[in-house]
Parts: C-alpha cells; structure tokens; sequence
C-alpha cells in the first residue's frame, strides 16, 4: 500500500524535532508542516514530549564506574580467559606445580581456588582469579590444554 | 596506540567495544558516559521511580560489560543495552510488584533564546503538563512514544524493546501519539 505524504511525514517527525534528519529531508517536512494543520500539530506534541524528557541525576556516570570498579567488572576475553581457566583448572585437577622461578613471580598456589565470582580475569602479578571453566569444552580442546601442560612441565615456557 | 592518540578523535562504539573485550577499562568508561542517560531513562520510562531507575541503570552496565563477551554486534551496542536496561526494569517489577505511579520530577525544558521569558515559561508548562499525560497511556504505547522520540529509536528496535513486532510498535507508537492529543486537547 502506497503511503500517503503525510504519513511519511509523520513516521520522520521524531527525527525532525530532535535535528536527527538529513537537511534534505529537514527541508522537506518544513515545507509539508506549512500546508498540513495535523502534522504540524503532531510536530509540536513530538517537540514538547522530547523537550521535557528526563534528564539523568547528576554524578551517575561517575556513581556506575565506581559501582564497576568496586565490583570488579572486567569484559570476559572469551578464549584467552577459558584457556586460561582450563588450564588453571587442569593444573589443579593434575596436581602440578610451575617452576616460575625464571618469571620472577609467585609460585601457582596447588589447592583450590576460591570461587567469589563468575567472571575471569588476570590479577596483576599473572595469577589466575575467578571461576575456573571447564564446562563447555570440546575433548579435542582440553587434550590440547593438557599437552600444553604437559609441554610447560617438561621443557618450561619457550 | 596511547590515550592520547586514541582521544584525537571520537571512537564508535564498536570500536570501543573491541577495546574493551581486550581489557581497556578506559573505553569502559567512555561507553558509561556515553549512554547513562539513556539508559536510565528506558529504567524510569518502565518503573516511574527515579530512586529505583538509578539502580538498574548501574546494574544494566555491570551485567552488561560481565556479557559483553556474548554481544555479536547484530544490534548496536546502544540497543543491545538499553535491551538489558529495559529487562532489569521489568525484572525488578516482578519481584517488587507494579510499577511506581507517583509524579516523576521532569527536568524543564530548555528552549532556545530567541523566545520570550514568558513565551517560554508557557512551552515549558505544557512540555511538563505532555509528560504528565503520557503517563497515563497504556504501557505499550507510553514506551513506543518514548523510546521513538527521547531515544531515536527506530521502530524496529522499538519493537526489540517492548516485544512487539515492528509493524506493532509503529501502532502502538501512531495510536498513542492520537491519545495524547485528545488528553492534551
């Protein structure tokens, strides 16, 4: 079914009164609102509805990044993270400590982990913290991670 | 690429969505700042309580950047948030009961300087006095109109936000924008 102008007209009068329209276009409902009573006044409900929209309290952005900061928030990286917990998991399951000696760093403690959260993340001295994940991987995923183990007990990271 | 390099020009938010997931807590923030306000009003458009709005729009961004994982990119970011916002909404509607149906503070309008202070302190009541009466539209239709005009959205993503199809939104949208007249008038 054809449109009629000034249902088209209509469907754009958000766009118009909130400057979201290309100047074409902008031109075009102009014109249409000098000959069209009822658009015009649906151009002016549309402007006194956007023009008393809620304004956000003061300080919330600063109140919600503290809130992500307190709360620890970091963007799950999907396989790094995964891997990372494979592996932290399998070592656990396998009993096997790191000589990370050669890194400089604390030794990766052997009992298990206390699970406070669900998210991954990497602490800044290379620990591994959070939830472990193992669910989910494939048997071709989790051979590879205990060849890598394998690979970092006898021979080191290269 | 240095802060100081990347602030040379404004980023997307696909950009720094990207950022993010590789661990930059600074496109964090910028994508806080960006969409707060919105976020928070899809929160007040479905509660009418400005206290409890305040929470879910910080829940929304900590649930959400914890699934930030998961977003593919289908939607944009924006919508992909304000989904989240507006189901924490609803969420905490079914464990508190119904929505809040006392007044919300609006802020005044602003209008540009070539209106008269009075002229202006006329836009400014009516503005107040269409915000009150949207209030009192049925659910769907008070959200199709504000989602569409406060937020821009199209009627597809208006659709997405409060499940209806888009040809649904865009009659909820039509019949309230009706309703509102015959109130106002």
């Amino acid at each position: 079914m054809k449109r009629t102008r000034c249902e088209s007209i209509q469907e754009l009068i958000p766009d118009y009164v909130t400057g979201r329209l290309a100047t074409k276009e902008q031109e075009l409902a102009r014109e249409h609102f000098k000959q069209c009573y009822e658009c015009e006044q649906d151009r002016d409900l549309a402007h006194l509805v956007f023009s008393s929209r809620a304004v956000e309290p003061e300080g919330l952005a600063s109140k919600i990044n503290a809130a992500l900061t307190n709360q620890r928030v970091v963007v799950r990286r999907q396989w790094w993270g995964l891997t990372a917990a494979a592996v932290a998991s399998l070592a656990i399951a396998l009993n096997v400590s790191l000589d990370r000696s050669e890194l400089g760093s604390v030794p990766l403690v052997e009992y298990e982990f206390e699970i406070q959260s669900e998210n991954l993340w990497l602490t800044d001295d290379g620990l591994i913290a959070g939830a472990p994940m193992l669910e989910g991987l494939s048997d071709e995923v989790l051979g590879w991670l205990l060849e890598e183990l394998i690979e970092i007990e006898d021979g080191g990271v290269s | 690429m240095s802060d100081h390099e990347w602030s040379k020009k404004p980023s997307s938010d696909e950009e720094l969505v990207a950022r993010a997931r590789a661990g930059d807590n600074f496109a964090l923030g910028i994508l806080v700042n960006r969409h707060n306000a919105a976020v928070y009003r899809v929160a007040l458009s479905i509660l009418g309580d400005e206290s409890a709005a305040e929470d879910v729009a910080q829940d929304t961004f900590i649930k959400g950047f914890r699934a930030l994982g998961q977003f593919r990119g289908e939607a944009s970011f924006r919508t992909w948030i304000l989904t989240i916002a507006a189901n924490e909404a609803r969420g905490l509607i079914r464990r508190i009961g119904r929505r809040n149906e006392t007044a919300i503070d609006f802020a005044a309008p602003v209008y540009s300087k070539d209106k008269a202070p009075d002229e202006a302190a006329l836009i400014a009541s009516e503005a107040a006095r269409a915000r009150d009466l949207l209030q009192r539209l049925p659910e769907k239709q008070r959200l199709a109109i504000a989602f569409r005009i406060d937020e821009g959205m199209s009627f597809k993503e208006v659709g997405q936000m409060i499940g209806s199809s888009e040809s649904a939104a865009r009659v909820n949208y039509f019949h309230g924008i009706r309703r509102l007249r015959e109130l106002i008038e």
